[in-house]
């Protein structure tokens, strides 16, 4: 700034030109610093996007319901215990006056391997006809846990019919009709605070 | 044989009475909710008695198999997982699991419940069961033996 000052005392035509110059280096540097800016800036808290098979086997992109509110949430079918409990909270919550109905309840399966489309279909369908169950390859599913911070193992088979379970994350993302993540529960919450997150997510 | 049939229904009901008396567990509050292939049951097992019980094994016409279970629940922090966040936001996470146990104790004069997030049976089912459905389910103490009770199915609060 001083040195500009300096030129500028020296000569009117060499000043114009220092202020050029300065601001066709201004205009460069902001090209690179806003995409800096958009890279490693504060941001929007948006869900990490996947694509997935859905229960009728059609691909489900969660950007595409951008719109609607979505609540996720990981899981099993032939766990007995945790996740029907879950869901079961979660179609009373959706059924109070306050919650949206045009919210997308999505259960992701931990167990590709038993959990097919026509098992998810079944599944959810005894908690809420709106209810989605989604599904993919290991390959599909692998970058969904890790971007949901969703550890998952399967536990070696204690029975005779090889049946084992799954050990795995019980977050509840409530994703807004933006995209966003507005709120993360968790399986054990009552089902108060499941109805408040319902209706204040959007 | 008419004329013993009253004695026999006295004597049963005698019985019976004595069982119930020398049998101080009884299991109450049995259900279930609609399941396609994994149901789950809780129930309240009451031991009224000076003795402890243990309840040992379940079986039941409407599976081919039922498991004592026990799920867990581990909570992780966000900086115990070295800072985790999820869009931007720091988020602790737990993580759900299930273990088989091979008997759930029922201390004399104790109440044990079978509830979501903890003990339970778990069914793998012949049928799928739907609301308003019923089905038995007998469960083995080691030493009250075998009670039979009916599970209601039907959405849970």
């Amino acid at each position: 700034m001083t040195a500009i000052a300096r030129f500028g005392a020296s000569s009117g035509g060499r000043r114009l030109a220092s202020i050029s110059l300065v601001a066709i280096l201004v205009a460069v540097a902001a090209i690179p610093l806003a995409a800096l800016w958009r890279a490693f800036g504060p941001h929007p808290p948006y869900a990490p996007d996947f694509t997935l098979t859905d229960q009728d086997g059609r691909p489900f992109t969660l950007s595409a319901q951008r719109g609607h509110p979505v609540v996720l949430f990981f899981g099993y079918t032939h766990c007995p215990d945790t996740c029907p409990t879950t869901l079961a909270h979660l179609a009373r919550a959706l059924r109070s006056p306050g919650a949206p109905q045009d919210a997308r309840v999505v259960f992701v399966t931990v167990d590709p391997q038993r959990d097919s489309p026509a098992v998810l279909k079944r599944y959810v369908a005894l908690f809420d006809p709106r209810f989605v169950g989604l599904t993919g390859s290991p390959a599909a599913l692998e970058p969904v846990y890790t971007a949901y911070h969703t550890w998952h193992e399967s536990l070696p088979p204690k029975t005779r019919g090889g049946d084992y379970e799954v050990a795995h994350g019980a977050a509840i993302y409530f994703i807004g009709r933006r995209g966003t993540v507005r709120t993360i529960g968790d399986w054990s919450d009552d089902t108060s605070t499941l109805r408040s997150d319902m209706e204040n997510f959007q | 044989m008419n004329r013993f049939v009253p004695f026999l229904a006295f004597a049963g009901l005698t019985i019976s009475a004595a069982l119930a008396a020398a049998v101080p567990v009884s299991v109450s509050g049995a259900r279930s909710r609609p399941a396609a292939t994994t149901a789950v049951v809780y129930a309240t097992l009451h031991n009224a008695g000076s003795v402890d019980d243990r309840l040992i094994g379940a079986t039941s016409p409407a599976a081919t198999s039922v498991g004592l279970h026990q799920s867990y629940t581990t909570k992780m922090s966000g900086s115990s997982m070295g800072g985790m966040q999820m869009a931007g936001m720091p988020m602790n996470q737990s993580m759900v699991g299930m273990r088989t146990v091979s008997s759930i104790g029922v201390p004399a004069h104790g109440v044990v419940r079978l509830q979501p997030g903890g003990y339970h049976l778990m069914l793998d089912l012949r049928h799928a069961i739907r609301s308003g459905d019923t089905f038995v389910v007998r469960w083995h103490f080691a030493h009250a033996g075998w009670i039979a009770t009916k599970v209601a199915v039907g959405a849970m609060q």
